[in-house]
């Protein structure tokens, strides 16, 4: 490295000085400053993509993404390590690549308060982050007081295994140590949450583990819902695969979960008490807290959105991706986090560096593997409407499709996993 | 098995109704090509790419960088019109929401991309 001498300092300054002063004749107001200043909170699937694809076409925004984890595990495919078919490491990953290829500034801290006036990100550790524009993943929070009896502390005797790392850990223990013949029980959330298909995906793996180790156990689902993504597919699946041994209730017949028990693992519904040997209870969802305490979510707990960018409705400044986001029609998942992310970096871009702002389009496929090279799918191909993301044409696997094309779908499924944690992460 | 004549008779018909087909289908793929804008390929690609590996792996879905960008054109409009083997779903659903001007424009800069 050369130094740089106090002269060569002023005239660098002079020279960078000139230069704005002169492309700030055309350019958008915020290109007044040197470097404009891209804050990214949450190093999930949509905020490291935004983060990568700013980064990746404008050197001279400085990019941060600010991140507590050092590795971040997926929670698509986590369901396919409680079934045996993936290990943890396999689904975790790391931020270097966006650092050292990228210069993107990845800081592990919490974001513990935006100032949207004076634009800037409070950190856990002391300190503030000053930004031009400002993007918002953190994903989402369990409503906890919504079944009595579940906290944070129960969810450790009953994961919900919903955020993955730990909580899918501790669930696969919890199955590893069950005795055969033991009764899995699953409380599915109400809508709108993460990964529709996810929950009935699951109890696929479930089985599939248990079918394999302890084939006389039973899989009780007691959902929030009377109907769910993929049903009819799922349903198949649960009578072709492995018939007998799961019984699903829906709302309509329990009434739904209202408590839990941790010391007796009881769940009480309106009539009725289950007593389950391993519980897995996933909460109503909002919005990662960061994203009320920036003032961005409505009454419902979810941050409202412009279709056509992925901007925030309550801060022009700041964008609300993935998860976080109130992007129905699309459902909560890291293919749609990823799509709307890309489509969030062209309109960030458009705002920093003046480049052109192209039409939203967006796309979401979610997979699920029922069973050993057993795959089916569901997709959707979404534009940015007026009031909101509308579906452009749609599909969905159908039942009683041959081995082969189940088995092929189940492939594209692994290379998707491929594709997009390499478009995520670097 | 026909005699050597008559076979080469077959593939000299057979070789000519190619020419006269290609000869139309490539105008199209060329006109197609004509409209393309690169860097709203380059935006259109973000979509492929959660799919498609970003640096050309083929692992149960196969790489589309660096391919010829008539080749990209004619495969595209298969699966928009779902003919022969072009019949997978996810494909075809989203080909049918490709207009002219994004299919050349994703054919030509997807071309211009590299494999690993
Ligand atoms: C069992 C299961 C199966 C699934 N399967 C699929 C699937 O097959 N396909 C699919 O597409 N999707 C699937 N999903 C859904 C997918 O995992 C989510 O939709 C996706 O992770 C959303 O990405 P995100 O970036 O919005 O949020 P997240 O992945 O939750 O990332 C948010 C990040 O923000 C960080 N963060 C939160 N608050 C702060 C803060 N204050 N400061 C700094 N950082 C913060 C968190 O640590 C986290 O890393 C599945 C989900 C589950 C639970
Ligand atoms: C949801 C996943 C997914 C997305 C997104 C996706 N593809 Fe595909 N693509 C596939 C699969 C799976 C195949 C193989 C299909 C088959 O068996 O015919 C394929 C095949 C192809 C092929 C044929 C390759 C060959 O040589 O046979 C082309 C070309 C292609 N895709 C282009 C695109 C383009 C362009 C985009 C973005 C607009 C895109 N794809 C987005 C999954 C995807």
């Amino acid at each position: 490295m050369y130094k740089l001498t106090r002269r060569r300092f002023a005239s660098l300054i002079g020279a960078s000085a000139t230069g704005v002063a002169a492309s700030s004749l055309a350019a958008p107001a915020v290109l007044s400053a040197a470097k404009s200043r891209l804050v990214v909170i949450g190093g999930g699937p949509a905020g490291a993509t935004t983060a990568r694809y700013v980064a990746k076409a404008a050197k001279d925004v400085a990019v941060t993404i600010i991140e507590p984890k050092h590795h971040f595990t997926t929670c698509f495919f986590s369901n396919l390590y409680l079934g045996g078919f993936r290990t943890l490491e396999s689904i975790t990953h790391g931020y270097s690549t966006l650092a050292a290829e990228y210069g993107i500034n990845v800081v592990h801290d919490v974001a513990v308060d935006v100032d949207g006036a004076g634009k800037k990100v409070k950190l856990g550790r002391g300190g503030d982050l000053p930004y031009d524009r400002l993007v918002v993943t953190p994903g989402i929070d369990m409503r906890y007081d919504t079944i009595e009896g579940y906290s944070p502390e129960a969810s450790t005797v009953m994961p919900h295994a919903w955020q993955a790392g730990t909580q899918t850990a501790v669930l696969k223990q919890q199955l590893e140590a069950m005795e055969d013949g033991g009764t899995f029980v699953m409380c599915p959330p109400p809508n709108p949450f993460r990964c529709p298909p996810g929950p009935y995906e699951r109890v696929c793996m479930v089985a599939h583990y248990l079918k394999t180790n302890k084939p006389k156990s039973k899989i009780i689902v007691l959902d929030a819902k009377d109907k769910f993504s993929k049903q009819a597919l799922f349903q198949e699946a649960w009578a072709q695969h492995y018939d007998g041994m799961i019984e699903w209730l829906p709302k309509e017949v329990t009434g739904g979960v209202k408590a839990v028990n941790t010391d007796s693992m009881e769940i009480m519904t309106d009539g009725e008490t289950f007593k389950a040997s391993v519980a897995n209870v996933i909460p109503a969802q909002k919005a990662g807290v960061i994203a009320e305490r920036a003032g961005l979510t409505a009454d419902n707990g979810w941050c409202p959105i412009d279709p056509s960018s992925m901007r925030s409705k309550m801060n022009e400044d700041t964008f609300v991706v993935g998860d976080a986001s109130v992007a129905s029609a699309m459902p909560k998942s890291a293919f749609s986090a990823n799509s709307q992310a890309k489509v969030a970096a062209n309109a960030i871009l458009a705002d920093l560096t003046g480049s052109k702002k192209f039409p939203a389009k967006y796309r979401n496929t979610c997979w699920s593997l029922v069973a050993t090279s057993d795959g089916v799918k569901v997709g959707a191909d979404y534009a940015g409407g007026e009031e909101k993301i509308d579906v452009t044409s749609k599909f969905i696997s159908k039942t009683g499709e041959a081995a082969d094309l189940r088995a092929q779908t189940a492939e594209e499924a692994n290379g998707w996993y491929e594709g997009i944690t390499k478009d995520i992460f670097g | 098995m026909p005699g050597r004549p008559v076979l080469a008779g077959i593939l000299l018909a057979m070789a000519h109704a190619t020419a006269v087909h290609a000869d139309t289908q490539s105008e199209a793929i060329m006109a197609i090509l004509a409209k393309a804008d690169a860097d709203y390929g380059e935006y259109l690609s973000g979509q492929c790419a959660t799919c498609h590996h970003a640096q050309g792996k083929s692992n149960g879905i196969p790489s589309v960088l660096g391919l010829p960008d008539v080749y990209l054109v004619q495969t595209i409009l298969e699966y928009k019109n779902a003919r022969a083997e072009r019949t997978n779903p996810t494909m075809v659903n989203i080909a049918k929401n490709l207009s002219d001007e994004e299919i050349g424009s994703l054919a030509k800069f997807l071309s211009t991309q590299k494999a690993e």
